[in-house]
């Protein structure tokens, strides 16, 4: 019992008018585990606000069903362990940001002091506190988006489902919410945030999913995305003997050497002490060659390394490839 | 419960501080305390009489249009605007919150009702001091009259949750609310025709289209009690009574329809 949500070959298709239907979401099937947060990425019209709304009950799904924590969907008593964000939230403006957050509370049963605890703290941690006692008619986009986070936040669930929790939110903003986003991640809690803009989003979650056209195109741990995007090391050497460059030679025929690296001017003009005016000489390897490469430096007196750092093929360059495909 | 409480608290909040509310309050007020006064005080004979009647339609008048405005305003807009989504997005259910819509919408015709009918009563004495009037005053048929003035208005605020229940625009639920209460104050009438030696002779399907409008819209003859009010004629408690449950039993078949429409709407 570690899953947190899941869903079962999960459906939507939007009837229009004229008989036109959208297949908005097709089949999904998704695991998020307890304690996890994870980033449903997608571009827009990909189907994430969508399966939001499945999963809170506002629309009901074509087939297919969904679980939290371990509750049928069909229940309404899931709800109680969820926190839910919308892509625009929009509530009653004539009540007072205070006002809202207190509804919520005993929407949510919770006691009066609890309440004036979690509101008090909330406000002042979304710097809403002094606009506290004002009509959230008057708030602006930036405002009632953190109010909304105050609003899913107060009851302390264990599930937060946050739709585009960094739009409409200045970088400020945005800082903000990363932090209270990893600050739930260490007490355990799951968040399944959807979103389009990719900042942030490996320091943030564990796993992400990325959905195009309504379709589930990959699921895998940002950790595996890192270590599988690995496409080669850049070396950084202090010092680099004509016998190293030969042995670059011979790794490959297509490596990667910096404009002034030649294996045939040996001595290189780069075996150069480092430092002032001196130049570092860089070049990249495969990652298979890692090792025989690091062997042969050891052997090579005249050669030192001062950095070796990976290239990778980033979540962006991932998440563009996979939104391109067909 | 406390879910529907707390719904039909944040609806009651909104219509109080809704400015339209305010307004039509207020001028209401200023009509009842100078206006009534005045006019009665010109039919030098029956100056309570028509201060009593001028009051209790200004009262339906007034009270009508809040009701109107508000029942879709409150309901509609909710949708419209997407209010209700965070809402059904907590552990309230759709019936909780049609209910509980429906009693913060009665809460604010209520204290409509009642804040017009305190002033008025201020109105009403001002004209019977001037002039004595031959009949004398009844309190009990004045509070009569409005009471069920406010239950015809909570039916009609029930129709206008049934329509926005379901209605993606905005003319729909507010012309057929109107529709409901203009219908539902003739049927009576209708009925009494079709029934009376004249009504005999009509076209068998105008016969029966009105008595199924009859028996679909609710009859707010019934509940229009302004008559034993004007001219303090006794009513009968067991008519009352039977008045009411008739009412009551309307509004939850109303009330129960919206909500299993409202369970299955999308909300977008
Ligand atoms: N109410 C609706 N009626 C018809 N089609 C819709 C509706 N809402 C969304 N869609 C369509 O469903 C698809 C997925 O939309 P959505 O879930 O909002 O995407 P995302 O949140 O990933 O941007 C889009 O093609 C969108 O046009
Ligand atoms: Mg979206």
């Amino acid at each position: 019992m570690n899953t947190a949500i899941k869903t079962e070959g999960l459906s939507k298709t939007y009837k229009g008018k004229k008989g036109k239907h959208v297949d908005a979401l097709k089949d999904l099937n998704l695991d998020v585990q307890k304690g996890e947060v994870f980033g449903f990425l997608g571009p827009n019209g990909a189907g994430k606000t969508t399966t939001i709304k499945l999963l809170m009950g506002l629309i009901y799904p074509t087939s297919g069903e969904f679980y939290i924590n371990g509750i049928a969907g069909t229940s309404l008593s899931y709800k109680k362990m969820a926190g839910y964000l919308s892509e625009n939230p929009s509530f009653y403006d004539y009540l007072t940001g205070e006002e809202l957050l207190s509804f919520v509370g005993r929407t949510f049963k919770m006691s009066a002091d609890a309440i004036l605890e979690g509101s008090d703290r909330l406000l002042k941690l979304l710097d809403l506190y002094d606009a506290r006692k004002r009509p959230i008619k008057g708030y602006s986009k930036g405002m009632v988006q953190r109010l909304g986070l105050a609003q899913c936040l107060i009851h302390d669930p264990d599930i937060l489902i946050l739709d585009e929790p960094m739009s409409g939110l200045d970088p400020i903003g945005r800082i903000l919410v990363r932090d209270i986003i990893l600050d739930l991640k260490s007490k355990g809690k799951c968040v399944f945030m959807s979103t389009h803009i990719l900042n942030d989003i490996e320091t943030i979650c564990d796993r992400v999913g990325i959905i195009v056209k309504g379709e589930l195109r990959l699921v895998e741990s940002i950790r595996d995305i890192m270590a599988k995007g690995i496409k080669g090391y850049l070396l950084t050497f202090n010092t680099i003997s004509g016998h190293m460059a030969n042995f670059f030679k011979t790794i490959s025929e297509d490596i990667e050497l910096t404009k002034d690296f030649s294996p045939d001017n040996s001595p290189s003009p780069l075996l150069v002490k480092g430092g002032k005016g001196g130049l570092f000489s860089t070049c990249i390897i495969k990652q298979e060659d890692l090792e025989s490469v690091l062997s042969e430096v050891i052997k090579d007196k005249e050669t030192s390394i001062q950095m070796i750092e990976p290239v990778r093929k980033g979540l962006e360059e991932l998440f563009t490839e996979i939104a391109n495909e067909d | 419960m406390v879910i529907i409480l707390e719904i039909a608290k944040i609806t009651f909040k909104g219509g109080m501080r809704d400015k339209v509310f305010i307004t039509l309050l207020a001028v209401s007020i200023l009509c009842f305390i100078i206006l009534v006064p005045a006019i009665s005080s010109l039919s030098m004979r029956q100056p309570r009489e028509v201060s009593v009647g001028l009051s209790l339609s200004i009262i339906s008048f007034v009270s009508l249009i809040l009701t109107i405005f508000l029942g879709v305003n409150l309901v509609y807009r909710d949708m419209e605007r997407r209010f209700a989504h965070p809402v059904i997005s907590m552990p309230v259910s759709r019936e909780a919150f049609i209910l509980g819509k429906f009693l913060g919408l009665s809460g604010i015709i209520g204290s409509g009702v009642a804040i017009l009918s305190a002033f008025s009563l201020i109105g009403i004495t001002i004209a019977s001091r001037l002039y004595q009037s031959s009949i004398p005053m009844s309190y009990e048929n004045f509070i009569a009259a409005v009471f069920f003035e406010f239950i015809a208005l909570i039916i009609v605020a029930s129709a206008s949750i049934l329509f926005s229940s379901f209605s993606t625009n905005l003319f729909l639920p507010l012309f057929a609310t109107v529709g409901v209460y203009i219908i539902g104050n003739v049927t009576q009438a209708v009925m009494d025709y079709i029934n009376s030696p004249h009504g005999t002779k009509l076209p068998s399907p105008s016969i029966y289209l009105s008595k199924t409008a009859y028996y679909i819209f609710p009859n707010l003859t019934a509940l229009d009690f302004k008559f034993n009010a004007i001219y303090s004629l006794p009513t009968s408690p067991a008519y009352m009574l039977t008045v009411l449950s008739y009412a009551i039993l309307y509004i939850i078949i109303v009330l129960g329809i919206s909500v299993l429409i409202f369970r299955r709407r999308e909300l977008l």
